[in-house]
């Protein structure tokens, strides 16, 4: 058990896969269920107070925690070297960091859940891999009795499921988070007769424990009519390019996709009468364990024709 | 406190040994680097080799706590300052730049002073303690466990959910102060748990040998060398008088007028910490006047080498006089990263008179 539950955080906190697909809930409910069923194996002797252990379990128990103190340093110093490989590897969430809030972070939800499991569970992991004694806890009779089962079995099933069911709730009831930042003038493209600013809002559900859809516009105007500075609806003139520009306006970065899944992603532009555009990015955010349970996640740019901007996220 | 741990085996000396042989492999390296900067970087691995062997050194040596780190007063003094190095790492808006340096050398100066106080315990292999020490060593372990993740595990995730703001502070934690302090922690303190629960030594210390007192001596001498190294290099960064090498002239065909050279000098201040500006332009010159042709712009004011200083605040300035001398300044302000709040300021001169000839800035 002590090994599984090695490679399933070694899964959870490794840089590849860059996403789990929603399917890291689930890996989080195992570790929980494993770190139970450890628990319940060890007596939660790494749990107990000195004082309700013997001279004997309490010298194993303090053994153990001097491994975790170690196992705790490699594991923070793997996490960091992971994260950072993560970073490198990902394509950038958005341009960058513009303005003054970033708005793509380091630490994602993964690493965060990886890290307070690592710490929660590890002296129970090293306790049952150390202790030479350890035995199922039985509670009387023949051990092939079926209840002298139930428990180790059901227990760590239950921790599972209450783990799933109190993140769920967690990702439906905190807030969302939204993040925005604007660049004016943009660095990314000028046209003549005209001023344009490159804007960016994230979305991130469940304060961050939940998916994140970024929506990443240049939006120029000339006092009358605002347009898509890179692409799509265009008045005649010559833009120049600055620098390199993203793939297209009106982009669309998903992000934190290892606890739920998003699909579905539109961009879709339009102006109406009055020159105001709006660009609005639409996706479907269902979990990797209940896909069959979703909800739309919706994020909007409207910028008027003399540079206002009505809306940004 | 009981028997001290023995004598470390022979065998401890191969880690420095290994580094140090390392270090010799990366000389060739630093012997081709140019000039101002070859002495620095040879500095440094220099140091880095002297702290590492002073902390083999340190580990080896068995010592008693003595009649002040003995004092359990004087333990929880040192640990609370050092918690408080700690707490100012995390806490300093923006960052401490340079001054965090002092902090982790102060730090290490505590891990130290409390690793004698505990006679290494917390470093000690288990065969070298004697049962109560064991398990004073595991207990110290179990505690600085539950202290140390119970306080990454709230602030981790206070701050990723708190706001956005909080958050971006946790990412930039991660190659700031606390990421150091969180390192500083796994290594001592263990160490700190020990200092702060262990009762005051009461048994008198046994007579040391003399050639104990020596190493202990030693061992003591490397560790105020290389905690004051630093802190005495940075101070000769400000206090050293600056060096301004010989000007070479190196002539070349003339584009036009009577001649033409390229002028090269740099100035310097520091050992270890040092910072290098660098002076290189071609100057023709025709009996009437002297003017460059490259190398004394603003742009050019942007090189500079340095060794664990910082160079701000370039400016330059360039002038022909009335009777056409060309004089040209190139100035910056360079503080050491350890006392980053004292600068000094670095200036490079260059004068040219109408006949090539080098004279005197006036």
């Amino acid at each position: 058990m002590v090994v599984a539950m090695g490679l399933i955080w070694a899964l959870l906190a490794a840089p590849e896969p860059s996403s789990l697909r929603g399917m890291g809930v689930l890996l989080a409910a195992v570790l929980v269920g494993l770190g139970v069923a450890l628990g319940e194996v060890t007596r939660w002797r790494a749990w107990r107070r000195s004082a309700l252990l013997d001279e004997r379990d309490a010298a194993i128990r303090d053994r153990a925690y001097r491994l975790a103190f170690r196992g705790m340093g490699i594991g923070i110093f793997l996490l960091l070297l992971s994260s950072l490989v993560a970073a490198g590897l990902a394509e950038p969430v958005t341009a960058g960091s513009i303005g003054s809030e970033p708005l793509s972070f380091l630490v994602g939800p993964r690493y965060l859940v990886a890290l307070l499991l690592l710490i929660a569970l590890l002296p129970t992991a090293l306790l049952a891999w150390t202790s030479a004694d350890a035995t199922v806890r039985r509670r009387g009779g023949d051990p092939g009795q079926r209840s002298a089962l139930a428990r180790p079995l059901l227990t760590p099933a239950l921790a599972g499921l209450l783990f799933f069911g109190l993140w769920t709730a967690a990702v439906a009831l905190l807030p969302p988070r939204t993040a925005r930042a604007e660049q004016r003038p943009s660095l990314a493209v000028t046209w003549t007769g005209a001023d344009c600013a490159t804007l960016a809002a994230s979305r991130e559900l469940g304060a961050g424990l939940g998916a994140a859809l970024t929506i990443d516009a240049t939006i120029c105007w000339n006092g009358h009519r605002a347009w898509d500075g890179l692409q799509g609806l265009q008045p005649p003139g010559r833009p120049t390019v600055l620098r390199t520009p993203p793939t297209s306006s009106c982009s669309i970065a998903v992000d934190a996709t290892d606890f739920e899944n998003i699909s579905q992603e539109t961009c879709t532009e339009s102006r109406d009468a009055r020159g105001t555009i709006r660009l609005e990015a639409r996706a479907k955010v269902t979990s990797g364990i209940t896909p069959w349970l979703d909800r739309s996640l919706v994020e909007s740019v409207v910028v008027t024709g003399q540079g206002q901007v009505l809306q940004l996220g | 406190m009981g028997a001290g741990p023995g004598r470390g085996r022979t065998n401890s000396w191969i880690p420095p040994l290994l580094l140090v042989l390392v270090l010799a492999a990366l000389s060739p390296a630093v012997v081709t680097l140019p000039g101002p900067l070859r002495l620095s970087y040879g500095l440094t691995y220099a140091y880095l080799g002297f702290a590492v062997t002073t902390v083999f050194l340190v580990r080896r040596v068995t010592t008693r706590p003595g009649p002040w780190l003995g004092r359990r007063f004087v333990r929880r003094v040192l640990v609370l300052l050092a918690l408080l190095a700690c707490l100012v790492m995390v806490a300093a808006p923006g960052g401490l730049g340079g001054t965090a340096v002092l902090l982790v050398l102060w730090l290490a100066l505590c891990n130290v002073l409390l690793g004698r106080a505990t006679q290494q315990i917390t470093a000690a292999s288990t065969a070298r303690l004697d049962e109560r020490q064991r398990t004073l060593r595991d207990r110290a372990y179990s505690s600085a466990y539950l202290l140390l993740a119970g306080a990454i595990g709230v602030v981790v995730l206070v701050t990723y959910l708190a706001t956005a703001a909080t958050r971006a502070w946790l990412a930039s934690a991660i190659d700031g102060g606390p990421i150091v302090v969180v390192v500083a922690l796994l290594i001592c303190l263990p160490t700190l748990v020990v200092a702060w629960t262990e009762p005051a030594a009461h048994t008198p210390a046994p007579r040391s040998s003399r050639s104990h007192l020596l190493v202990v001596g030693l061992a003591m001498a490397m560790v105020g060398i290389s905690l004051a190294a630093p802190l005495a290099s940075a101070a000769g960064v400000l206090l050293l008088p600056a060096r301004e090498t010989a000007l070479t002239k190196t002539p070349v065909p003339p584009l036009t007028g009577a001649g033409c050279a390229n002028y090269q000098r740099t100035a310097e201040v520091g050992v270890w910490f040092s910072a290098a500006l660098p002076l290189r332009a071609q100057i023709c010159w025709n009996g009437q006047r002297a003017r460059y042709l490259w190398g004394l712009n603003r742009s050019d004011c942007l090189n500079y080498d340095s060794i664990l200083v910082t160079v701000t605040e370039a400016t330059c300035s360039r002038h022909t006089s009335a009777d056409g001398t060309l004089e040209f300044t190139y100035a910056a302000w360079v503080q050491p990263e350890v006392l980053a709040f004292l600068r000094r300021r670095l200036v490079v001169t260059l004068a040219v008179d109408r006949r090539g000839q080098q004279v005197a800035l006036r």
